[in-house]
């Protein structure tokens, strides 16, 4: 099954509706304004971290912009939608990481900072907690589908690189990996 | 050739190739994806993994020996104390890998292992 297939199952697994798409987007304007705040705490826990201070030294204005993109995404789609064009966007995000050598576990851990942080916002902009519960719902879809894309992208990635390295067919270190 | 020949074929060079010398112990026709084919290991191998342990092996020796500018691999050699492990390709699909004594007559070996490496591509 390609990682596409994957991606359509696991929206159909965790219920991801046009309802979701549509509550995403009529919370966009909360990320617009708490978004720019977001990001820049992300960074500045990034700096905390020597492992993670030096991907990010230098280019930390770049870096930003793409990060504020990549979240503005989230409740706009990709092409007005969450289909094709919005996994293969994903898709790269994931084998970027492997090339600039960022561990998996800190995506995991930007997934909660926006968590957290996206629900401490909705909670400021939001009137009834009715409508926060069933907003924050369409956010962790959308950011565990985002995760599950960007973790698969970068274990495929790093399988193509392995294999470059050693010579390997992906059918054979599949094999490899079932033998182990 | 059909399925069963083509596997009884096979077979029946592993074990022409183990009898025309008693310094080999056993071998094996493994794909490249790390396959098992035919082979006349010993029973309570883990074939899967030896397989995949010797395909492994061939294609880190492959990229190795082009990586380093020493052409084409010929064979991969591993000495144990107990014995060798052998592995040689066999066309582009598969391999022929045999464990000998640790005091085996290399050359004769090698040159059988050759023989029968030819024939198992044509057979593939």
């Amino acid at each position: 099954m390609s990682s596409y297939d994957n991606f359509t199952e696991m929206k159909k697994f965790v219920g991801f509706s046009s309802e979701d798409a549509e509550n995403l987007k009529s919370i966009a304007h909360v990320f617009e304004k708490h978004g720019p705040a977001l990001t820049d705490f992300f960074y500045e826990t990034l700096d905390l971290y020597p492992e993670t201070a030096t991907l990010i030294e230098g280019r930390v204005d770049s870096l930003k912009a793409t990060h504020a993109r990549w979240m503005g995404e989230l409740f706009t789609g990709v092409e007005g939608g969450y289909d094709e064009a919005y996994f293969n966007n994903r898709d790269i995000v994931g084998a970027v990481h492997v090339k600039i050598g960022l561990d998996p576990r800190w995506v995991e851990g930007v997934m909660t900072i926006i968590r957290t942080g996206g629900h401490a916002a909705l909670a400021q902009e939001l009137e009834s907690a009715a409508e926060l519960g069933e907003k924050f719902n369409s956010l962790c879809k959308i950011l565990d589908l985002d995760l599950m894309v960007i973790n698969l992208s970068y274990a495929d990635e790093r399988l193509t690189r392995l294999a470059t390295f050693t010579g390997m067919s992906r059918k054979l270190i599949e094999n490899c990996i079932s033998s182990g | 050739m059909a399925t069963t020949s083509k596997s009884d074929a096979l077979n029946t060079i592993l074990n022409t190739l183990s009898a025309s010398s008693g310094d080999i112990e056993a071998s094996a026709v493994i794909s490249s994806d790390g396959l098992m084919i035919a082979s006349n290991f010993p029973a309570g191998l883990d074939e899967d993994r030896v397989a995949a342990m010797a395909a492994a092996l061939l294609s880190m020796g492959e990229r190795a020996s082009s990586e380093l500018a020493r052409g084409d691999l010929d064979q991969i050699f591993v000495k144990g104390e107990n014995g060798n492990l052998i592995l040689v390709t066999s066309g582009d699909e598969g391999m022929l890998t045999t464990l000998t004594t640790a005091s085996a007559k290399l050359g004769l070996v090698f040159l059988d292992m050759k023989r029968a490496a030819e024939e198992i591509a044509r057979i593939m």
